[in-house]
């Protein structure tokens, strides 16, 4: 494990204090985030606590892309976003929102839809990619880059009440595609904003976890909340060797 | 005897049920019986050529059948069934209103709105 070469500022040691304390995660975890970039793909109901807990944890660099304008059925979940910034595009209200959360990291924004084109581009070449988005299609465009960099990505979904987490980093785990090989139909979506809260405070975990090297992954296990019953499975996800996007691997 | 579990998004085919025992010695045994209970869920888990459809994914106890013997993986006693299909989200264009899959989904066709979670 190399050291980290940023150093924390006293404004830092007493602002993440609480959580150097986490056993593992020390000054040198805390330099880690800070050393960090993070691609969010998504600014919605995934992505709103994604980049909070991210911001306030002090994650060096948040890039966020997202092609959407915010609007008021979103405002039940997406709390980046309020009444007074409706119709504005979301990169630029979350970016107002988490700046003045923690206006000591850096954000960078994009609006461009992410498409097999420009991903190259506009992701780049973070420590870790989340998946905050809300279409399989663009899904499997951040797969398939994730898969061809080598760069973890951190997969969430919710319907209703219910939600999924998974940590993705082929070939040790199987990728999106190897769990779900074909796009579910499109469809309306019941939403409820604690589910994306509870999916996205976990993506946020999972990648705090990745980016301080404290604690296990969700590699190769799948888990699946029913917030109904308040029920959580961890189902165990395996390659496929016939996947197309990292069957050659 | 199998428990079988169903994900938020089928319930509305299985009167808001979210669990039901069936007779059945392996996956796909049981997955009949539930559709002949439950004749709504038939174009949702299976296609046109009776094939479990791609994003439906059924796991056993923990483990995908995938993995094991597929829809011939034997199931017995204190199995728990899962049928999870996968979630994704909203949509982003229009043309999905002409979607012919659309309609097999629960709650209907998109409204064309691009709606992330």
């Amino acid at each position: 494990m190399e050291p980290v070469m940023v150093s924390l500022t006293e404004y830092d040691k007493t602002r993440y204090q609480r959580q150097m304390l986490i056993a593992g995660w020390g000054e040198e975890g805390q330099r880690r985030l800070k050393a960090s970039r993070v691609f969010l793909a998504g600014a919605g109901g995934l992505g709103s606590p994604v980049s909070v807990y991210l911001a306030v944890a002090g994650v060096g660099e948040l890039r966020i892309c997202d092609s959407d304008r915010s609007e008021l059925s979103n405002l039940n979940r997406q709390m980046l976003h309020s009444d007074e910034r409706l119709g504005e595009w979301k990169t630029v209200s979350a970016k107002e929102t988490l700046q003045r959360l923690n206006p000591t990291i850096a954000i960078t924004t994009c609006h461009d839809r992410l498409e097999g084109s420009n991903v190259n581009s506009i992701v780049g070449k973070p420590d870790i990619i989340v998946d905050c988005l809300d279409n399989f299609e663009t899904r499997y465009v951040l797969n398939r880059y994730s898969v061809s960099t080598g760069i973890p990505l951190v997969h969430g979904a919710i319907w209703g009440m219910a939600g999924q987490v998974t940590f993705l980093h082929p070939p040790e785990t199987p990728c999106l595609r190897c769990i779900f090989p074909e796009e579910p139909p499109k469809a309306v979506f019941p939403v409820v904003g604690a589910s994306p809260g509870l999916a996205g405070c976990i993506q946020a975990m999972e990648v705090l976890k990745f980016l301080t090297t404290v604690g296990t992954n969700l590699k190769g296990r799948l888990l699946v909340f029913d917030g109904e019953e308040m029920t959580f499975d961890l189902l165990t996800v395996r390659r496929r060797p016939s996947c197309p996007d990292c069957g050659s691997l | 005897m199998c428990k079988v579990r169903v994900a938020s998004p089928l319930r509305p085919h299985l009167g808001g049920q979210k669990e039901v025992e069936l007779q059945g010695e392996t996956a796909e045994a049981v997955l009949q019986n539930l559709i002949a209970c439950y004749p709504g869920l038939q174009n949702y888990l299976y296609d046109e050529r009776g094939s479990l459809r791609p994003f439906i994914n059924i796991f056993v106890n923990d483990e995908d059948v995938r993995h094991l013997q597929g829809e011939n993986t034997r199931v017995g006693e204190g199995d728990v069934l899962k049928v999870f299909p996968a979630i994704a989200g909203g949509c982003r264009r229009r043309s999905l209103l002409r979607s012919p899959r659309a309609g097999n989904y629960p709650n209907g066709a998109c409204d064309g709105k691009s709606d992330r979670i």
